[in-house]
């Protein structure tokens, strides 16, 4: 690879536009034909290159046309390359982070690039996926910053199971754990702490593509079964001197719905402002049944003599204006055989509520190594997270929201903030036990935590010959988190001697993996590739729990200030997975292609199958498009694919075994009592079950057909799948009559159908040579879920998923139905649909005709989705807008039946102001009732029928502004590119079918359905610098 | 060829591959959850299914006091209707002895029984499991009639041994109790026949005799002997009185509760929770019986002030003593009569530390008593009897030298109607094994009802029927609990479509 100088070199310069453009195009090949002699354009389409007489150039670049020019006196050229229609093929990363062409694969895959999630950040980098993905609902919970997603591709599969994707960042399955605390129960909703993809930092990443259905994830077997997504993050690039590059995003965030409070009625019962020395008894302070609010001269719960007034904002002011700022820093810099990238990122983010703060700091450094025949990547990447006062969900006394709904509308949010301690205790407008006054808690009761995590990766590749290559690997995943959690004592009627709890929880993901891969071409016309390797899995977690069950002094939250010493409990768990898998693709003439997959998983927490599991897939293409002569100006390229795959579930250790339990507390004699099952000291039987010891993981089997159509030379994009998944074999709990010896069983029986389809539209609606161009990309998702069979033998047709504390609402799986029937009391109505009364005057329950009062009142299961992207570009200014629509899925709003009970929603204003509520009577006449007796029996019965509504919306997702500075502006501050961009996320709802509720409310990722409480949902916005050094 | 020889390395590679990945040997240790206490020994379970007897708070209350312990006449209720034994409050309670006992006790003893038999087979520890095993399985059969029993319980052993769960497992069948009886009696054969030479198993894992082998062959024995009463086999009777039995009150067989811990730990006594709460006071028919009918308090039984209490607080606080033959509720009478004067001795019955009985020498001596023809024996085996019950109460054991004028009033019936005096006696010396009691009435249940206890003075008819046939408002046996029912329900009714010919049957 000499260069080769002849005499008479002379330097010849250029620039090489696409043509009918005007801007330069960057990274176009210069090359001497048949030499390796040349160079490549800069940023701004321009070369310069040494040259001798009747030299040949080449210029090429992927996507275009190459070209030849015969060099002859020039020395100034200037170079027009034509869209090569054909060639503009996406890659995109499929399973094990291989590139392949789209045009190749006989599923569907659906790639975002890195910048495009990186724009208007979300602290959760999953959650700027939204909208943007046909097939993936993403939800997240009511945490804020710092929270965990629900992310169901193609819909939930598993009864039982998590539904949620596996995560793959550079080939790293990354441990998406969150332990969350409470396991979604709504007494004590807990903390959601975050999970995994939730640390990634979003601007180190180059691209993330969804695998969305068995065929594309098979390569992952027993993990895929929810979809698989691939993260591959960015490495330095091939270039002169070093690239820094910096991005700082700072936002602002403010509630984006509050419910509907009403402002006419203040707090008391019957009517009447309550006498002085009941008004904070819990029956009177606790709901705003009470007079009109006038101004009326009288003493309120602070003791003053103060005027009845509305206080419309007594709940918003408590919210302060959250904010994100968000700085990260990258620098990389690479050659022919080396490069590396370190990256920096600091966010820091205060929310809506007082004291909360959630902060993260990420380090990265990947460095790739070509030398002789071997290949070399290393990546290190450290994250560290602390969170301070995070938002405690559902009926927590920390959380602000639980009061609220239960607070008079006559409160002043400033008495509250004066007065939350009288004589050192806790005081409130109530004096319910159960309630704390938000300024006491986020003071006295905090909790704080902390975690730090390592993923780490190495890698080396022998290339043996050129077509065959080898690769062993081996990536790891660590991480410890310590979260504390505090109660004040003599103040928390739960834990009344105070408490101070630690969780640590140490993970461990360990990958060790080898990859052999062989390619060969035959004769132009047939070509296989050939991938074969193994992988062997270890997971660890540790979970230690300190608990001081009593305080000796108030607000020191110590061990040191444990009153009776500290009790410590320890966890341990541990997995292991061994898989075998290949590959093998065929590709003939370019045309037709097919892959078949095969894996094979040996799972510890199943050891009794000795030959593991097995999961295969094929997959075709066929770009029919290329037998066709069609003028590619109209229809440019084609594909049918169709695939079938199968791939599995991982079952969780230990749910095999059997358990036992030794009591030697309060036992005769001293002598210890075993038993099977789950016993506590005093003998209680809690928990018997039986396991069938041939029990398998749950399956998956998918087929997929679709297309891919491009026209007018790739200006328009349709992309359209179907899909018809079946997970057979549901691992499901069924009780056992107790003359079994047990309490139930834990067998395979049932299956779950997803089948659906997604389309996947793209369109250079304008593409204008003067710089304007506006493109569009619309997604539309329409999933089919239904439970095809449970146990009919047994005669099992539903099993209870989960359920809100008084089980106002049930969420089931049922036969016949989509995943997660609401199920609850019904109000029994009249014929014009008013609620039915009976002699007694008192409302009646509707039963069906076995007298069953738990009613069908919605399912959770959207019926579609719909994304939308607009990307307007004017030479330097880029708007781009995405709105996303949810379409059907119902939700039952703990918050607003709550709000109902005690007279605090407008709707109970208007109904006492129109003298009641409409019902019918027993002699089916048209009567009012009173209004505070109507939802007192609501709130007894636990009727929550109408408070389970369609929670469907459409959000505002995202807008983005964009300014790219002239080069010429910021070449004099030695910067290449700087843009600045006004942003904003979740700005608003064109449409909530949810009144006063974000319908991503959710209390934890495990269950969608039940909003309980939940903290506002945010609207931010603020801008975002990028500057290229 | 290139191709095929390439293809042929990738598959020999493979080949190797698939042969190396089979190195899951530690697999079983790695799945082992360390978090939970490995399996308890057969001993440590064994120790449990004794302390499971007597329950946890609840479940044994329900069993005993509030419900067979008044069907068997010897409480009146407190709580919802006191004609428990005819609208029957008492199946809903009772289920719950149920549904804990088959997990608790008969799904612990099948696994220690398959865990003694993997290790050594040690015939005398399985015979002690089956001896407990048949204590359990009397007690539900005799009050619900057929039941799962062949079947029942075998769940976790299963899955244990990795063994197919099988239907019959998951849901077992109904056995006749005829069959059940006759496998519970070749059980207590084989016991008798196993523990007859000296030897200890288990030791003090064994809570009733220290694993004494010769203590537990008489146990096996009393048993078998209250179980051939049961259904009349005379020639087991006769067997059985040959063979060792418990004849001293040093050789009784009880759960000593310990009252450590609450009303809710395995130390106490879960009967006590129903007099916590008031749930249960001495009937009329008990009071009658050993107030002699009459008002004079010399001839009282000298077990009345130790089982029952006859002094209470008045309106201003002051303590007041009843008279012994003051009326007090019958079965079958309004609640809104109660009186409430009377109540239970929580010094000896009732209390937290009170024992639970599991077979005693009392009840083998009148046993005795009820089965020679001997008469001059007869008489004497009955005064054993009521001296044996005296002696565990601490009132001495020689009623004729102690209590004259008791023994007198007692002696005077024997002689009218020795049997019926027999079975009263046994009848009262059993207050606090409520399911006995239970067994008692019904297995002579003409003599009971109608010539021990007068009916309208000890215990009220039906308000339905008239003077007729008992069996209109006697509850001869308790329906199957609700949870039969939601998960059992075919083989549930198949039971209750089998002929109801049980040992009360006449």
């Amino acid at each position: 690879m000499a260069n080769v100088a002849l005499a008479q070199d002379r330097v010849i310069e250029g620039v090489v536009t696409e043509s009918g453009q005007s801007d330069g195009l960057p990274g176009v090949n210069v090359l001497i034909k048949g030499t390796s002699v040349g160079t490549t354009t800069d940023f701004n389409g321009k070369f310069s290159l040494s040259v001798s007489e009747n030299t040949t150039l080449v210029f090429s670049y992927i996507g275009y046309v190459t070209q030849e020019v015969v060099i002859a006196n020039q020395s100034n050229l200037s170079i027009s390359l034509d869209v090569d229609a054909e060639q503009l093929e996406e890659v995109v990363v499929t399973a094990f982070g291989m590139e392949r062409e789209t045009k190749a694969l006989g599923y569907s895959v659906q790639e975002v690039k890195g910048d495009d999630l990186a724009i208007a950040k979300e602290p959760n980098v999953i959650n700027n996926l939204s909208g943007k993905v046909a097939g993936v609902q993403i939800t997240k919970t009511a945490a804020g910053a710092g929270g965990s997603s629900r992310v169901v591709i193609r819909g939930n599969s598993s009864l039982t199971g998590s539904n949620q994707p596996l995560y793959i960042v550079d080939g790293v399955p990354i441990d998406n754990s969150s332990f969350y605390s409470a396991q979604g129960s709504y007494w004590d909703g807990g903390i959601d702490y975050g999970d995994g993809i939730g640390d990634v930092n979003a601007d180190d990443i180059e691209t993330l593509s969804v695998l969305k259905g068995p065929a594309a994830a098979a390569l992952y077997g027993s993990r895929a079964g929810g979809g698989v997504i691939v993260i591959t993050t960015k490495t330095g690039k091939k270039q002169k001197g070093i690239n820094v590059e910096y991005n700082g995003n700072f936002t602002f965030e403010k509630p984006l719905v509050m419910p509907s409070f009403q402002n006419e009625y203040g707090v008391g019962r019957d009517g009447a402002i309550p006498p002085e020395d009941l008004i904070r008894e819990p029956s009177y302070a606790g709901s705003s049944w009470g007079a009109k609010m006038n101004g009326q001269s009288y003493v309120d719960w602070t003791g003053n003599q103060s005027t009845y007034t509305a206080q419309p904002d007594n709940v918003n002011d408590f919210f302060q204006t959250g904010s994100t700022m968000t700085n990260s820093l990258a620098v990389s810099g690479g050659s022919e055989n080396a490069d590396f990238r370190l990256s920096y990122a600091n966010l820091q983010n205060k929310g809506i509520i007082p004291t909360s703060s959630y902060e993260r700091n990420n380090l990265g450094l990947r460095g790739r190594l070509r030398s002789n025949k071997f290949t070399f990547d290393t990546k290190v990447n450290y994250v560290n997270v602390k969170g301070n006062n995070r938002p405690q969900m559902a009926e927590s006394m920390e959380n602000p929201m639980f009061t609220f709904i239960g607070m008079p509308r006559s409160i002043r949010n400033s008495d509250l903030k004066n007065n939350y301690l009288r004589d050192g205790e806790h005081y409130n407008f109530t004096s319910s036990p159960y309630v704390f006054n938000p300024y006491f808690s986020i003071n006295h009761s905090p909790n704080w935590d902390e975690k730090n995590r390592v993923i780490a990766l190495g890698s080396v590749k022998y290339d043996i010959t050129d077509n065959l290559s080898v690769q062993l690997r081996h990536t790891a995943d660590i991480w410890q988190h310590d979260r504390y959690k505090t109660a004040p004592k003599g103040e928390n009627v739960y834990h009344a001697p105070g408490r101070l709890s630690k969780d640590v929880f140490n993970v461990q993901e360990q990958n060790t993996d080898f990859l052999v891969n062989w390619k060969k071409d035959f004769d132009n016309e047939l070509s296989i590739n050939v991938l074969a390797g193994g992988n062997l899995l270890k997971q660890k977690v540790v979970h230690n729990q300190t608990i001081a069950n009593a305080l000796l002094e108030k607000d020191w939250y110590s061990f040191n200030n444990a009153d009776g010493g500290t009790s410590t409990t320890e966890n341990l768990t541990e997995k292991e997975v061994q898989s075998i898998y290949a590959q093998l693709s065929v590709a003939y003439k370019n045309m037709l292609f097919v892959d078949a997959t095969v894996r094979n998983d040996w799972s510890s927490a199943l050891p009794t199958h000795k030959s593991g599991y097995i999961y295969p897939s094929i997959t075709g293409a066929f770009a029919f498009s290329e037998l066709m002569n069609v003028d590619e100006s109209i229809f440019t390229f084609g594909k049918i694919r169709a695939s079938y795959a199968q791939v599995g579930s991982d079952p969780n250790p230990y749910s095999q075994t059997l358990n036992y339990s030794v009591i030697t507390q309060d036992v005769i004699n001293g002598q210890p009592a075993g038993s099977i099952g789950n016993i506590n000291n005093r003998g209680d039987d809690n928990f018997v079950g039986l396991v069938d010891p041939n029990i398998e993981p749950e399956k998956t089997t998918s087929i997929e057909l679709g297309t891919n159509l491009k026209f007018l030379n790739n200006r328009i994009g349709l992309d359209v799948t179907y899909y018809n998944a079946v997970t057979s074999n549901q691992v499901i709990p069924v009780s056992l009559p107790y003359s079994a010896g047990a309490h139930s069983v834990v067998i395979n029986q049932g299956s779950m159908r997803n089948k659906g389809v997604e389309i996947l539209l793209t369109a250079d609606v304008v593409k204008k040579a003067s710089g304007f161009n506006w493109n569009l990309g619309m997604n539309f998702t329409k999933n089919t879920n239904v439970l095809e069979e449970l146990y009919e033998e047994e005669g099992l047709t539903q099993i209870l998923l989960n359920r809100s504390a008084r089980g106002e609402a049930n969420i089931f799986a049922e036969v016949g139905k989509p995943y997660g029937e609401i199920k609850g009391a019904k109000l029994a109505r009249g014929a014009n649909g008013l609620p039915q009364l009976d002699e007694d005057g008192n409302v009646m329950l509707e039963t069906d005709e076995n007298g069953n009062g738990m009613l069908s009142l919605g399912n959770i299961t959207p019926d579609y989705m719909l994304g939308l992207t607009n990307t307007f570009t004017y030479k330097n200014v880029m708007l781009n807008i995405v709105v996303d629509a949810k379409v059907g899925g119902d939700m039952f709003s703990y918050t607003n039946f709550a709000l109902h009970q005690n007279g605090n929603h407008q709707l109970t204003a208007e109904q006492r102001n129109a003298g009641g509520v409409k019902v019918m009577d027993a002699n089916g006449q048209e009567q009012l009732m009173d209004t505070q007796e109507y939802y007192r029996q609501i709130g007894t019965a636990n009727v929550a029928d109408d408070f389970v509504k369609d929670a469907s919306y459409v959000k505002l997702r995202e807008v983005s502004l964009g300014y790219n500075l002239p080069t010429r502006w910021t070449e004099k501050v030695f910067v290449k590119q700087a843009s600045i961009s006004f942003v904003g996320r979740n700005l608003m709802f064109f449409y909530n079918g949810m009144d006063g509720i974000d319908p991503e409310s959710i209390v934890s990722r495990g269950m969608l359905g039940i909003e309980y409480a939940a903290l506002p949902s945010t609207a931010s916005y603020g801008f975002n610098l990028n500057l290229k050094f | 060829m290139k191709f095929s020889k390439s293809l042929k390395n990738i598959l020999v590679a493979g080949s190797v591959l698939i042969g190396a990945a089979s190195c899951t040997d530690n697999f079983e240790e790695l799945n082992t959850n360390p978090n939970n206490p490995s399996k308890p020994t057969p001993a440590q379970t064994f120790t449990f299914a004794q302390l499971a007897v007597s329950g946890v708070g609840h479940e044994t209350s329900r069993l005993n006091s509030l419900t067979t312990g008044q069907i068997g006449m010897h409480y009146v209720g407190a709580w919802g209707d006191s004609r428990v034994w005819l609208t029957g409050s008492g199946p809903v309670w009772v289920g719950e002895y149920w549904n804990k006992s088959y997990v608790k006790i008969v799904g612990n003893l099948e696994v220690a029984i398959k865990d003694v038999n993997a290790d050594d087979a040690d015939p005398a520890k399985l015979a002690m499991l089956d001896v407990w095993k048949v204590f359990n399985a009397h007690r539900i059969t005799d009050i619900y009639g057929h039941i799962p029993y062949f079947n029942a319980g075998k769940g976790y052993a299963a899955a244990e041994a990795g063994e197919t769960l099988t239907q019959d497992m998951l849901k077992p069948k109904y056995d006749d109790q005829a069959d059940i009886y006759a496998d519970m009696i070749a059980k207590l054969d084989n016991a008798v026949t196993v523990l007859g030479t000296a030897g200890n198993s288990f030791g003090d894992a064994d809570l009733v005799y220290g694993g004494d082998h010769l203590m537990w062959q008489k146990l096996a024995n009393s048993l078998r002997l209250r179980l051939a009463s049961r259904i009349g086999d005379a020639a087991k009777v006769t067997e059985a009185l040959g063979a060792p039995l418990i004849e001293t009150n040093a050789e009784i067989a009880l759960i000593p509760f310990t009252g450590e811990g609450d009303i809710w730990g395995l130390a106490s006594n879960g009967d006590a929770f129903s007099f916590d709460w008031g749930g249960a006071f001495p009937s009329q028919a008990m009071l009658n019986a050993m107030n002699q009918r009459d008002t004079d308090p010399v001839n009282d039984d000298p077990r009345l002030s130790v089982y029952f209490t006859n002094t209470y607080e008045d309106a201003n606080g002051d303590v007041q003593t009843e008279d012994w033959f003051a009326p007090q509720l019958m079965q079958g009478e309004d609640i809104s009569a109660l009186n409430s004067s009377f109540g239970v001795n929580r010094t000896n019955v009732g209390s937290y530390d009170t024992p639970e009985m599991i077979a005693t020498p009392m009840e083998v001596a009148f046993l005795r008593a009820e089965y020679t023809t001997d008469a001059a024996m007869q008489l004497q085996y009955f005064k054993d009897g009521v001296n044996l019950s005296l002696e565990y109460y601490g009132l001495g054991s020689d009623v004729e030298t102690d209590f004259p004028a008791f023994w007198t009033s007692v002696k005077a019936n024997f002689d009218i109607n020795p049997k019926a005096e027999i079975l009263k006696q046994k009848w009262i010396g059993l207050v606090g094994n409520g399911p006995e009691a239970y067994a008692e009435v019904r297995r002579n249940s003409d003599l009971f009802f109608g010539t021990i206890f007068v009916p309208g003075v000890d215990y009220k008819k039906t308000t339905q029927g008239t003077d007729g046939g008992f069996d209109d408002f006697y509850q001869w046996k308790i329906t199957y609990p609700a949870s039969e029912a939601a998960t059992n329900y075919e083989n549930m009714q198949a039971a209750e479509n089998m002929p109801q010919n049980f040992w009360w049957t006449k």
